[in-house]
C-alpha cells in the first residue's frame, strides 16, 4: 500500500510540474549564444533533404531545447568546426574531443571531452590505437550511439521526488549568488547528474541493441547476452522494480565509468574474479543488492552459459564457420575453465532429464485420461441403452 | 449430498427424501479435507505467482507503473504460500505417523504388485478388450501415482525453494541447479495436477462440473460399488471398518 | 443459468490449460526449437560469402527503407516524455512535429522536402518549403494573370488565415504558408483552384489503371502552370522590386529589413565561396522576435 501512495504522490507532483511547464517556462538560459547567426536558416524545421538512400537528413536545431541542454552555452562553431562556406561543404564531422572554448572552472583550462574519449578508445568499446586498430571497427559504438544532447530537467530533488527541496536550496544559493539565471544554470548542471537519465529497462534496451546480435558479437569474440533475459535480474527490470539490476549495475558499479569498461581478465574490471564480491554487494551505491554476498555466491556466472559453452561441448562446431566464429572459438577456449564446462554439462543433463520426464508425463497422462473418457462415455451409452431397453 | 454415480448420467439422482437413510462412504475425513484444502489453495497461489516470472514481456507491460508493486506482492505471496505448504507437509507427516487414521492412510497408499495388474487390466478395459474394469481397493493405482508425484514434487520443489530463498549460503552452481530444478519440477507438478487430477475431479463426464468429495468427504453407495468394489466388499463384511468408513444419513 | 456457468467454466479451464501449455512448452522445449533455427541460420549465413553479405545488408528494400523507417523514439526526461522521430545520428533534440501540408496538391506526389538535385540550392529550397507554397516560386505568372497578391493559408485546412508573423508566432513554427493569387477573368483567385486540385487527385486515384499515354497527358495538364524556370533567390531578396509584398503579409519593418538586406543578397550573389562575414551578426534591434 505505501508503495502505491508514494507512487501516486510522485505521479501527481510530476503531473503538476508538467502543467506548470506547459505554460512555457524554460530552464537554463533563455537565449542561445548564436554568434554566427546560424539560426537564420537553421531555425526552419524543413531545412534538410532526403538523401539517395532515402534517409531523412534534418539540419534543424530547436534553439529552445538546445539552450536548455548541457551544451546550451556553446556556440555552433565550437563543435561544428570549419563553417566558412555556404553550403557547408567544408565542415568537419563533430569530434567530441574538440576543445570547445569553455573554461572549465576547476582547472581554468579549456574544456574538452578528450580525457573521456581517450579512456573510451582504450576500453573494450574503443577502436584501439592507430597502430593496432581493432577488426570490424564499424560495429563499435560511437559517442552518438548512446549519448543524445542531454537536457537539464527542471528543478527536482533526488530521484524526482521533492520539488520543494530544490526550490528551497536554490533560494539559499541565490541569497549570495544573486544572478538568478547563473544560479539556476549551475544548480541544474550539477543536479542533473543526481538523476539517472535512463531507466533500467532503457539501459538494457540500449546495451542489447548490439549485444544481442549473435553474429556481431561473435565477430568480436563475445557471447550474445540473450541469456540475461533468462535471469531473475531481468525479471526485476521488466517489472520495473526500483532496485533492479541492469547492465550497468554489474558491469559499471560504483567507482567505475561506462567509458572505461575493461575485459573480464583485467584486474581493474568489476567482473574480475576477485572483485566480484564487491560488485555483487554494491556497498555505498544507491542500489541495495546483495550485502551478504559470499565469495562463493559471487563467483558464479550471472548470464547463463551461451554460445561459447555450446561450441566447446557440442559437436556443432561444423555449424559455426567463417572468420567471425574463429574469434569466439579462440576466446571460448581460454574463457571457460574445465569447471565451467562441467557445470554446463550438469545443467544440460538435468534439463534433458526433465524434458524427457515432462514429455513422457504429458503423453502418458494424456493418453490415459483420454482412454478413460472414452470408456466412461461408452459405459454411459451402454447403461442408457439398457435403461431404454427396459 | 452424495455424488452423482455413473448410473444415470448425473441427472437422475433425486435429491428429495429418498436421500434419507442413504448410506455414504467416507473417502476423506475432516483432517484430510482440511489438509487438502490448505494445500490446494497454496498450490494455486504458488503456481500463479511462480509462473508470473515466465510470462512474456509484452504481457508484463500491461502492469504499467504498478509493475513494481505487483512484483513485490508476488514475491511475498509466493514465499508465504510456500511456507504454509511446507508446514502442511510437516503436519501431514505427523498425521501419517502419529494418528490412527493417518497410519491407515499410509498403509493403504503403499504401492503393491496388485496395482500393476490393475493398471494392465484397466488399460485393457479402456480399449474394450475386457468387459469389466478391475476391482479397486481404497486407493487405486491412479491415486497412488498421484500421491507419489505429490510427495516427490513437493519435496523437490520445497527443498530447492528453500535453497533459493537462502541463496547466499550456497555457491552459484548450486543456486543454478536449484533454479533449474525448481522450475522444471514445478512444471511437472502442474502437469500432474492439470492433466491427471483435474480430469478426475472436473472432467469425468459423470463428475462434471465438480466432484464434491473434497468438501463433503463422502461418496454414495452406487459410486462406491462401481469405483472401489473391493473396498466396498471389505467394508460390508467387517463391522469395525463400517464404523470407520460409513455414514448413514439420519 | 447453471448450464451457462458450467459452459463458461469449461471455456475458462480450457483457456487456462492452453496458456499454461504454451508457457510450459516455451520453458521446457523452447530452447531446442530456437537452437535449431539459429543453427540453420548460421549454416545459411556461413554459406554466403562476406561480399555477398555486405551487399545483402545494404540492399534497399521498400519494406526496410520506407515502411520500417518511421521510427519514433521516446526520451524520458523525468518531467516529461520527449517523443520525436528517430533520425539516425542526430544529436540535437528536435521536439517538433512537422504538421504535414495536407492541402497542397503538389506535395501529394512530390513529398514534403522535394529539392534534392542541385547541391547549392536544395537545403535552402527545402527550408523555404515550410512557409512558402510550391506554387509561389514555381509558377511564374505573366501578363494579366500576374497580381502581386499573396496570402497565408493554413496547412491543415487550406483556408486563408491571418498572418502568423503578425500574430507573433516564432519563425520556424508557422503552421501556414504563403500562396500566390492569379487573376482570371478579372477575378483574383488562388492558384490552387478546386478544379486543379480535383484534377490532380483524380489522377492519383486512377493512376494504376491509366495507360502510358493517358498518364503523360494528365501529367502535362497538371504541370502546365509550372514554369520552366522558377523564381530564384534574387527575385524576393532584393530591395527594388521584391516579389512578395512583405508588409501586407504581416512582416514588421525590422524583419523586412533583414530579409531584403544587403547581407542576404550578398550571400546569394556570391555563393560558393561565401565566407560568413561578421556583419551577419544581428544586433538587438534587428533580432527576429522569439518567445
Amino acid at each position: 500500500m505505501k508503495l502505491n501512495i508514494l507512487k501516486a504522490f510522485m505521479v501527481g507532483t510530476l503531473a503538476a510540474l508538467g502543467w506548470w511547464l506547459s505554460l512555457g517556462i524554460s530552464f537554463g538560459s533563455d537565449a542561445v549564444s548564436d554568434t554566427g547567426n546560424c539560426l537564420l536558416c537553421h531555425r526552419y524545421p524543413s531545412i534538410g533533404r532526403y538523401d539517395e538512400k532515402g534517409i531523412k537528413r534534418v539540419f534543424y536545431v530547436n534553439d529552445k531545447k538546445f539552450a536548455a541542454s548541457v551544451h546550451g552555452k556553446l556556440a555552433c562553431k565550437n563543435c561544428h568546426v570549419g563553417l566558412d562556406q555556404i553550403p557547408h561543404t567544408d565542415v568537419k564531422k563533430v569530434d567530441c574531443a574538440t576543445k570547445c572554448h569553455i573554461t572549465e572552472p576547476s582547472t581554468n583550462q579549456e574544456f574538452s571531452h578528450a580525457n573521456m574519449v581517450n579512456k573510451y578508445e582504450a576500453s573494450v568499446h574503443g577502436k584501439g590505437s592507430a597502430e593496432n586498430p581493432k577488426p570490424f571497427a564499424e560495429d563499435l559504438p560511437t559517442c552518438k550511439y548512446c549519448h543524445e544532447n542531454r537536457m537539464y530537467n527542471p528543478l527536482q530533488g533526488m530521484w524526482g521526488s521533492s520539488e520543494a527541496l530544490s526550490n528551497e536550496t536554490l533560494a539559499r544559493c541565490i541569497g549570495c549568488h544573486t544572478k538568478e539565471n547563473w544560479a539556476r544554470d549551475f544548480y541544474a548542471h550539477f543536479t542533473h547528474r543526481m538523476r539517472r537519465r535512463r531507466t533500467q529497462a532503457e539501459v538494457v534496451k540500449l546495451c542489447t541493441s548490439c549485444h544481442e546480435n549473435r553474429e556481431k558479437m561473435a565477430r568480436h569474440g563475445v557471447e550474445s547476452i540473450d541469456t540475461y533475459k533468462d535471469t531473475f535480474h531481468w525479471n526485476l527490470v521488466r517489472y520495473g522494480v526500483h532496485n533492479a539490476p541492469d547492465c550497468i549495475s554489474c558491469h559499471v558499479p560504483l567507482g567505475h565509468s561506462t567509458h572505461d569498461i575493461r575485459p573480464r581478465e583485467d584486474p581493474v574490471s568489476p567482473l574480475y574474479v576477485f572483485n566480484r564480491i564487491k560488485t555483487c554487494s554494491n556497498q555505498g551505491g544507491i542500489q541495495v543488492c546483495h550485502p551478504a554476498a559470499t565469495a562463493e555466491f559471487a563467483g558464479g556466472r550471472v548470464h547463463a552459459y551461451g554460445t561459447k559453452a555450446q561450441m566447446l561441448t557440442g559437436n556443432k562446431l561444423k555449424d559455426y564457420q567463417g572468420i567471425e566464429t574463429d574469434r569466439i572459438l579462440k576466446r571460448a577456449e581460454t574463457d571457460l575453465s574445465g569447471k565451467d564446462i562441467f557445470h554446463y554439462k550438469v545443467l544440460k543433463f538435468i534439463k534433458l532429464i526433465y524434458k524427457i520426464l515432462i514429455g513422457g508425463t504429458i503423453l502418458f497422462m494424456g493418453f490415459h485420461q483420454w482412454l478413460d473418457f472414452l470408456a466412461v462415455k461408452r459405459k454411459q451409452k451402454q447403461l442408457k441403452g439398457l435403461a431404454n431397453g427396459k | 449430498m452424495g455424488n452423482k454415480a455413473l448410473v444415470l448420467d448425473g441427472e437422475g439422482v433425486p435429491e428429495t427424501e429418498s436421500v434419507r437413510g442413504k448410506l455414504f462412504f467416507v473417502r476423506l475425513n475432516y483432517a484430510e479435507r482440511v489438509q487438502h484444502m490448505i494445500f490446494a489453495v497454496c498450490f494455486m497461489v504458488l503456481v500463479i505467482t511462480g509462473f508470473m516470472l515466465k510470462i512474456p514481456d509484452s504481457v508484463v507491460t500491461y502492469f504499467g507503473p504498478f509493475g513494481e508493486a505487483v512484483f513485490s506482492y508476488r514475491s511475498l505471496l509466493h514465499r508465504t504460500a510456500g511456507t504454509i505448504m511446507i508446514f502442511v507437509c510437516f503436519y501431514h507427516v505427523y498425521y501419517l505417523l502419529l494418528k490412527a487414521a493417518g497410519r491407515r492412510w499410509l498403509i493403504d497408499m503403499l504401492p503393491r504388485p496388485k496395482d500393476l495388474w490393475d493398471m494392465r487390466d484397466n488399460f485393457l478395459y479402456y480399449i474394450n478388450l475386457k468387459k469389466e474394469p478391475p476391482e479397486f481397493d481404497r486407493f487405486c493405482y491412479k491415486h497412488k501415482i498421484e500421491y507419489g508425484a505429490l510427495i516427490a514434487g513437493t519435496t523437490i520443489v520445497s527443498v530447492t525453494g528453500l535453497i533459493l530463498w537462502t541463496e547466499y549460503n550456497w555457491s552459484k552452481f548450486v543456486v543454478d541447479i536449484a533454479t533449474l530444478v525448481h522450475g522444471m519440477e514445478a512444471i511437472l507438478a502442474c502437469l500432474a495436477i492439470m492433466i491427471w487430477h483435474f480430469y478426475e475431479i472436473h472432467f469425468r463426464p459423470h463428475k462434471f462440473p465438480l466432484d464434491k468429495t473434497w468438501l463433503t468427504g463422502v461418496i454414495d453407495e452406487e459410486e462406491m460399488k462401481e469405483e472401489y468394489a473391493l473396498h466396498y466388499k471389505k467394508i460390508m463384511n467387517d463391522p469395525e471398518l463400517q464404523k470407520i468408513y460409513t455414514k448413514r444419513e439420519p | 443459468m447453471k448450464k451457462l456457468i458450467s459452459k463458461l467454466y469449461i471455456l475458462g479451464c480450457m483457456a487456462l490449460t492452453v496458456l499454461f501449455m504454451i508457457m510450459i512448452w516455451k520453458v521446457t522445449f523452447g530452447d531446442i526449437v530456437e537452437e535449431y533455427h539459429a543453427r540453420k541460420m548460421n549454416l545459411e549465413i556461413s554459406k554466403i560469402s562476406d561480399e555477398q553479405k555486405k551487399v545483402e545488408a545494404e540492399k534497399i528494400t521498400f519494406k526496410k527503407a520506407i515502411l520500417e523507417g518511421d521510427e519514433r523514439i521516446k526520451h524520458y526526461l523525468g518531467y516529461r516524455v520527449l517523443e520525436q522521430i528517430r533520425l539516425e545520428g542526430h544529436f540535437h533534440h528536435i521536439d517538433f512535429d512537422f504538421k504535414a501540408d495536407k492541402s497542397n496538391y503538389c506535395i501529394e506526389c512530390h513529398g514534403d522536402l522535394p529539392h534534392n538535385k542541385v547541391k547549392e540550392l536544395r537545403a535552402f529550397g527545402n527550408m523555404h518549403a515550410s512557409f512558402i507554397a510550391c506554387q509561389t516560386c514555381h509558377v511564374v505568372l505573366e501578363g494579366e494573370a500576374r497580381t502581386g497578391a499573396f496570402k497565408w493559408y493554413d496547412r491543415e485546412t487550406g483556408k486563408f488565415v491571418k498572418s502568423p508573423v503578425k500574430e507573433g508566432v516564432a519563425p520556424g513554427t508557422y503552421s501556414s504558408k504563403i500562396m500566390s493569387l492569379e487573376r482570371v477573368n478579372g477575378q483574383l483567385q488562388r492558384i490552387d483552384t478546386p478544379e486543379r486540385i480535383e484534377f490532380s487527385r483524380e489522377y492519383q486515384r486512377n493512376e494504376k489503371t491509366l495507360s502510358e499515354i493517358q498518364k503523360s497527358k494528365a501529367q502535362s495538364i497538371i504541370h502546365n502552370i509550372v514554369s520552366k524556370k522558377p523564381y530564384l533567390c534574387e527575385r524576393c531578396h532584393q530591395k527594388e522590386d521584391p516579389l512578395l509584398p512583405l508588409a501586407e503579409l504581416g512582416y514588421p519593418q525590422h524583419r523586412i529589413d533583414t530579409i531584403l538586406s544587403t547581407e542576404v543578397i550578398g550571400m546569394i550573389k556570391d555563393y560558393t565561396k561565401f565566407y560568413i562575414p561578421m556583419m551577419l551578426e544581428f544586433d538587438e534591434k534587428s533580432k527576429a522576435p522569439q518567445d
